[in-house]
């Protein structure tokens, strides 16, 4: 399982990442909600696959059991879960802003909000050498 | 033993004093008693430093790191101290003088006394570090002071000309000194052993890194050129940071550290070497200056690579040299920078072909500059004339190869300053020649060169009152033994004295021909491919600008998918490189899947190609619902309750987000290139296997016992929850719960903001 577990991970990521490579502002969004999964899950099966026992201490009990799955790396996917909702919820706000501003959804649109740097001049002195 | 912070205390709280004060004829002389004061501390000390029991002061500063703000008054520290504080007073009242009346006099002088504060503390510091930090504050009360007209490009190129110079030299520094405190055990300057220093392999490091430090503070060459490039500040501050003390700070320090460095087997070839150079080539270039002050400033540069020399050669007889030479040099060169600016004051111009017959409308100037000359061309009843003598037969005693160098050096610039000497005097006789009415300068103008000028002669006629008290604990200071010193105006006839006339004569009959003898030598130093200081310093400076310009042009494209490729081709290959350096174990011990957990995993992977493949933006949304409830499964069947309800919920919000945004934007449109999405696929797919094969290799390199027990027994016990991941969410970590909170909490606000710009703004 762990085997499939991992190329699910890396086929998310290689998606996801495909798609934060497109010129088109939605497919970037798109490709980070992939790529959000896609890190939640790496995290999991990183931490090993137990199935179905959840940390959860049992009536009568004062310990966690041996065998149940580990409850630190849930806690952390837990927390990115909800972070990366707000990141996704805030990163599509920004396209829909961006295209109502620019007019267009294509991100090279956007490449003139940075000029290059203007050449080096040398500063003359004024009368001496 | 307070007294002396409170000498450098009481120079820093003249700062704001002289900001406050309104500009009147009487500001000068009132902030002059300040420096006065110090000085007349600073002699009451000289008896305790010549008895082998200077002053000292410390408090703790960094215990840690051993560095203390340590200061300590032997005569080293002193004769410097003595010759800041004294020539300071006249600066004071020289420059209320100067600019007497115009805005922006009371910041100059504000600005001269926190540079003669930082100054007292570079000569007095005795720790290392707070050498280095008065040392810095000089360079950038310096940088303050050649910028004061900030409204004159050249000013300001030479501000930062000279701050380039003396603070890539300060950082140099800085390291010198730390590796020189590692290398002695202490950062007491005054408890450093040269044993202890010579017997370590960090020595070499330490002396190449504190003599590019000096070099480029005291102006040597190839460093020189910041120097005559300073002088675009106003003349009391040539004539007292460029001239008497910020660029001697260079040479003291050479000096200071003599006795723990000197003993080195690179001191004396590179010090003298560059010390000899420095002298010629300053000599050299001033006999071509047309500019007063620039003619001035070379012949300083000169002046500094004659003091480097003599610490370099290091023998008792040449240190007592180099000290009279301070002295004598700060005398002359003060009065000399002063009379100059006296001439451009009352003439309206500093250059020397433009100017003649002034002695007439000028008397006292001409007294003070003619005194000037006097030691400039190194030959009379004057100070610098005996450090010269001693110096030349410091040279003559020695008889190494070093000497014989410096020797050839002090001959062939004697001459040379004896013709700018020449140089310097011609527009006080002939004609009268000047653009303006030229006109004597006022008291204020004319005080301090003359009394430095006739200190010059009265020191040298009787040099009783400083051989004792002053050269021979200062001497004493540098060679790290006591140095007799007695010095005498007359030492009959004898080599040195006729070295020293001859070249001095030859000298003055060049100064007579300048203009013709160095028609030649100018053209070459003036040819466009003569690499001169200024030129290679600017190819510097632009081409790092162009440098820069071009990196960023190349480097930042802006374009998204040009940083996110080369972030990614960096991670793959780092990867990789670890992975193969280290070897890739993989341990085949996995669960076997069972049917339903491989489809809920095969749905991911199909609703993530179908995120990729399709261009409708229903499918896309549909499919991105797939991946994130086949997560959620996933979750749910591997142990995390938690996380699958989590996952459901915010998948859910996702998609209502995507549905409703989505509909406005327009259609997804595939761009550019079939080429570039195989490049990008390329890519996307190579980032995918390294993460795959790096899951895999994570599960089978399990080091040290995980920290999750901790939570499995705490969990009830204290915080009296049975569902662990909970308990550690709003328990163990509820301070990452709240992080986690003010998070949600910003991005909505952004998100609010975001979709009521357009409102505001219509």
């Amino acid at each position: 399982m762990e085997l499939v577990l991992a190329v699910t991970v890396g086929w998310l990521y290689a998606c996801g990442l495909y798609l934060l490579l497109r010129r088109t502002l939605a497919q970037v969004v798109i490709g980070l909600a992939l790529l959000t999964n896609g890190t939640n899950l790496l995290i999991f099966v990183a931490a090993g696959l137990v199935r179905g026992e959840p940390p959860l201490i049992g009536e009568g009990e004062v310990v966690l059991a041996e065998g149940t799955a580990d409850p630190l790396p849930q806690a952390l996917i837990l927390t990115a879960i909800v972070i990366g909702f707000a990141i996704q919820a805030f990163a599509m706000a920004l396209a829909y802003r961006v295209y109502r501003s620019v007019g267009s959804d294509d991100i090279d649109a956007l490449t003139t909000t940075e000029p290059p740097p203007p050449p080096v001049v040398m500063q003359a002195e004024e009368g001496e050498a | 033993m307070l007294g002396l912070v409170m000498a450098m205390g009481a120079v820093f709280v003249a700062v704001p004093a002289a900001l406050l004060l309104p500009g009147r004829r009487w500001r000068g002389l009132l902030l002059a008693t300040v420096p006065a004061g110090v000085f007349a501390y600073f002699v009451s000390l000289l008896d305790r430093a010549a008895d082998g029991q200077p002053l000292t002061w410390s408090v703790e500063w960094f215990p840690s790191l051993g560095v203390e703000l340590a200061f300590r008054a032997d005569g080293l520290a002193l004769l410097f101290a003595l010759l800041i504080a004294g020539v300071g007073t006249f600066i004071l009242v020289y420059a209320e003088a100067y600019l007497g009346g115009k805005p922006g006099a009371g910041r100059l002088e504000a600005m001269l006394l926190a540079f003669m504060g930082a100054m007292l503390g570079v000569v007095l510091a005795d720790d290392a570090v707070t050498l280095f930090v008065a040392w810095e504050l000089t360079s950038v009360t310096s940088f303050l002071l050649i910028s004061f007209e900030q409204e004159k490009l050249k000013a300001r190129k030479a501000a930062v000309q000279a701050l380039l110079v003396t603070g890539a030299g300060g950082l140099a520094l800085l390291a010198g000194l730390v590796v020189l405190g590692q290398a002695a055990g202490t950062y007491r300057i005054s408890e450093m052993g040269a044993e202890a220093v010579a017997g370590s392999s960090l020595a070499t490091g330490a002396l190449v890194l504190v003599l590019l430090g000096a070099f480029t503070k005291s102006a040597q060459v190839p460093f020189h050129f910041w120097l005559p490039g300073a002088m675009a500040a106003p003349t009391p501050v040539s004539a007292y940071l460029h001239s008497a003390t910020m660029v001697k700070a260079g040479v003291y320090l050479l000096a200071r550290l003599h006795p723990v460095l000197g003993g080195l087997e690179g001191w004396r070839p590179a010090v003298v070497s560059v010390g000899a150079a420095t002298l010629v080539v300053g000599a050299f270039v001033a006999v071509h200056e047309r500019d007063l002050k620039r003619l001035l400033a070379y012949t300083t540069v000169g002046a500094l690579g004659f003091l480097t020399m003599l610490v370099g050669l290091g023998t008792a007889l040449a240190i007592k040299a180099a000290m009279v030479f301070v002295v004598g040099h700060a005398l002359y060169k003060g009065a000399l920078f002063m009379a100059a600016g006296a001439v451009d004051h009352g003439t309206g111009t500093r250059m020397v072909d433009e100017l003649g017959g002034l002695r007439r409308a000028m008397p006292w100037t001409f007294a003070a500059a003619a005194a000037g000359c006097i030691g400039l061309a190194g030959f009379g009843p004057v100070l610098a004339f005996i450090g010269k003598e001693a110096a030349l037969e410091a040279g003559l005693e020695d008889g190494g190869a070093a000497a014989g160098w410096a020797l050839a050096a002090i001959i062939v610039s004697g001459a040379l300053f004896a013709a700018a000497a020449v140089v310097v005097l011609r527009p006080f006789f002939g004609a009268e020649r000047a653009p303006g009415h030229p006109h004597e300068g006022s008291a204020g103008l004319l005080a301090g060169p003359l009394v430095l000028g006739a200190l010059s002669f009265g020191l040298a006629l009787a040099p009783g009152a400083i051989e004792g008290r002053l050269i021979a604990p200062a001497a004493a200071a540098v060679a790290g033994e006591p140095v007799k010193v007695s010095l005498k105006l007359w030492h009959g006839f004898n080599t040195a004295l006729g070295l020293s006339a001859l070249s001095v004569g030859v000298g003055i009959v060049l100064g007579f021909g300048v203009p013709r003898v160095t028609a030649a030598t100018g053209r070459l130093i003036g040819a466009r491919w003569f690499p001169s200081g200024p030129k290679v310093y600017d190819w510097l400076y632009y081409g790092m600008q162009r440098l820069a310009r071009f990196h960023t042009v190349w480097v930042q494209r802006g374009y998204l998918r040009g940083y996110i490729g080369a972030v990614l081709l960096t991670f793959v290959v780092l990867a990789w490189a670890a992975l193969l350096r280290w070897g890739v174990s993989i341990e085949r011990d996995w669960l076997t899947p069972a049917f339903y957990e491989a489809a809920v995993a095969a749905t991911v992977i199909v609703g993530a190609t179908t995120a990729i493949v399709h261009m409708s933006r229903l499918a896309a949304v549909t499919a991105l619902g797939a991946v994130g409830f086949g997560v959620a499964i996933l979750y749910a069947l591997f142990g995390a309750p938690d996380l699958a309800l989590t996952q459901i919920v915010m998948e859910t919000l996702t998609v209502m987000l995507f549905v409703l945004v989505f509909y406005r934007l327009p259609k997804l449109v595939e761009r550019g290139p079939v080429r570039r999405r195989l490049r990008d696929g390329a890519v996307a797919l190579a980032v995918g296997v390294t993460m795959t094969v790096l899951v895999l290799a994570s599960l089978g390199h399990r080091e040290g016992a995980p920290i999750s027990a901790y939570f499995g027994e705490a969990a009830y016990a204290e915080a009296f929850g049975r569902n662990v991941v909970n308990v550690i969410l709003v328990d163990f970590r509820s301070l990452d719960t709240l992080g986690e909170v003010v998070v949600l909490g910003t991005a909505a606000f952004g998100v609010f903001a975001l979709l009521r710009v357009r409102r505001w703004s219509r």
